[in-house]
């Protein structure tokens, strides 16, 4: 048997969020939800699906941690950073991989961090390699 | 509305660890078999199966009743209940109902994990699923991130350092060192948790608790047994919001929704899920034992040490036992019956008649919290 784990329907449905960072907005009262919902707590359903590289212009680390006893598939890639990655606007927080860190120093809370497109893991000898978005320490001039 | 009153008939605990040489229906099969005997072979009317993992570690669905076979118990209905690792808690939660209001007589609830058959690296995959599978542990987040951003959170909240967190640990080391029913037998100093390998910054080895097998069972009942104990109370409570999307990352929300049950009972004795630190210290503040922001003093204190006026896991917690996932509430839950029993190791607790456990799914995405008393 082939040895891959991630099914590529699952992948393809997800290549959105992935690739884009949609979260879900309430149409009626404008809260924003990451993992996206099918439905708000004020009740609308009436939901739209934003992604967060289009809206959001800044995003700022609240603080991170370093990740050592990582599990099967990012073996390679270990130690592995994830941040509590806050976006301003709209208002949004999401746990995500920080990437492309030099010196684990450079990370302070508070920080801007930018997008970047970047491999996640490679599903095995058969499988796809999974892409999606992380976060580096921002290198590029932030237009206000 | 007639309603039965539900007492522990009697319960059994395999002491968890890497039990290589026996599969899960053993260990399951161990468990019922020495509770089930204990109790005189009850009639039994249904066995519920807790478990988080037993269809991604064994492959196999139905495990309820393929136990069930294993036992030779062909006609008694089974059931699997998953709720993370408070799927123990959440089974003793269901046969609680199931007796009360008179739908059965006696329920075995069989807590059982078989994680080592993985290596370290695949048991930390398992453990991923804990957190949401598309949007977490695609890009390899584990409940240790959750953790360690709640532990780096709580500490600068309240402006602590990683050693006054670490104490937690120390002090569950010196009560497990001596619980036969703990896989994790032996003191620890501070130097050797602060020294111990990291695992998601700042959290290290030790402020975790340790992926092991396990089985426990314990029957629950509408007769009373000799060993005199009552669950009086149980109290489920939710908070199905992701970690980023909460209001303060550093709380326990539906610990907290539980803290009303707790000032109804005034339980004296309690055994709580500290499968990370910092799951420890909060319970204690969300609970209202200590006030926010100073837990870590009180228990490096020890203010709630065996023989104070509220015990805090006498047994050691699950940094002691381990953490045999689906089945930890359950472990927590017999330690409580054994040491309100009064029975060893537990001798030396104290006088308790009312005690509490209290269980946390993933990160604070649902509680249970559960009374037992001591008959009079």
């Amino acid at each position: 048997m082939p040895d891959y784990n991630v099914p590529v329907p699952r992948y393809w449905r997800n290549i959105p969020t992935y690739y884009r960072l949609t979260v879900s907005r309430c149409r009626s009262c404008g809260r924003v939800y990451y993992p996206p919902r099918a439905r708000c707590v004020c009740g609308s359903r009436d939901i739209e699906q934003v992604s967060l590289l289009d809206a959001c212009r800044k995003f700022r680390l609240a603080e991170f941690t370093v990740l050592h006893s990582v599990s099967v598939d990012f073996e390679k890639q270990k130690p592995l950073i994830f941040g509590l990655v806050k976006c301003e606007n709209p208002e949004v927080s999401l746990v995500s991989p920080i990437t492309d860190v030099l010196n684990v120093g450079d990370l302070q809370s508070g920080i801007e961090l930018e997008p970047v497109f970047r491999v996640v893991k490679r599903d095995g000898s058969y499988g796809i390699v999974c892409y999606g978005t992380k976060f580096r320490i921002a290198t590029r001039e932030v237009k206000v | 509305m007639h309603v039965n009153k539900v007492y522990v008939k009697s319960l059994h605990a395999v002491t968890p660890g890497r039990h290589y040489n026996k599969s899960l229906r053993d260990l399951a099969a161990e468990a019922f078999l020495k509770a089930w005997e204990a109790a005189g072979c009850p009639n039994i009317d249904m066995i519920i199966l807790a478990s988080a993992a037993v269809d991604i570690v064994e492959e196999q669905l139905l495990s309820s009743s393929y136990v069930c076979e294993y036992l030779s118990l062909e006609n008694v209905p089974s059931l699997r209940i998953e709720v993370g690792d408070a799927s123990g808690t959440a089974a003793l939660a269901y046969a609680y109902n199931l007796v009360r209001y008179g739908v059965c007589r006696n329920v075995a609830i069989l807590g059982v994990e078989k994680i080592t058959d993985f290596i370290s690296v695949k048991v930390n995959k398992v453990l991923s699923y804990l957190c949401d599978s598309t949007y977490e542990s695609y890009y390899g987040i584990t409940p240790a991130v959750h953790a360690a951003l709640m532990t780096k959170f709580y500490m600068k909240k309240f402006n602590y350092t990683y050693e006054d967190i670490a104490w937690w640990s120390v002090k569950m080391h010196e009560r497990g060192a001596s619980n036969p029913y703990a896989s994790l037998r032996r003191k620890l100093k501070i130097e050797d948790i602060m020294n111990s390998e990291i695992v998601a910054d700042p959290i290290r080895l030790f402020d975790t608790a340790v992926p092991v097998d396990g089985a426990v069972c314990i029957i629950l009942s509408s007769e009373k047994s000799d060993l005199g104990v009552e669950l009086a109370h149980v109290e489920q409570h939710a908070y199905n919001v992701s970690i980023n999307m909460r209001p303060d990352p550093a709380r326990l929300f539906t610990v907290n929704a539980a803290r009303e049950v707790v000032q109804k009972f005034s339980p004296t004795l309690f055994e709580i899920s500290d499968k990370f630190s910092i799951f420890g210290i909060l319970i204690l503040e969300e609970l209202g034992l200590a006030e926010p922001g100073t837990a870590p003093k009180l228990i490096r204190e020890g203010t709630f040490d065996p023989g104070s006026k509220v015990v805090v896991n006498a047994s050691g917690g699950l940094k002691c036992i381990g953490y045999p996932m689906g089945a930890s509430g359950l472990y927590l839950s017999a330690m409580l019956i054994l040491e309100l029993a009064k029975a060893e190791p537990f001798s030396n607790v104290g006088d308790h008649s009312i005690g509490a456990v209290c269980d946390v799914g993933g990160t604070d995405r649902l509680s249970n919290v559960l009374i037992f008393r001591r008959e009079s």
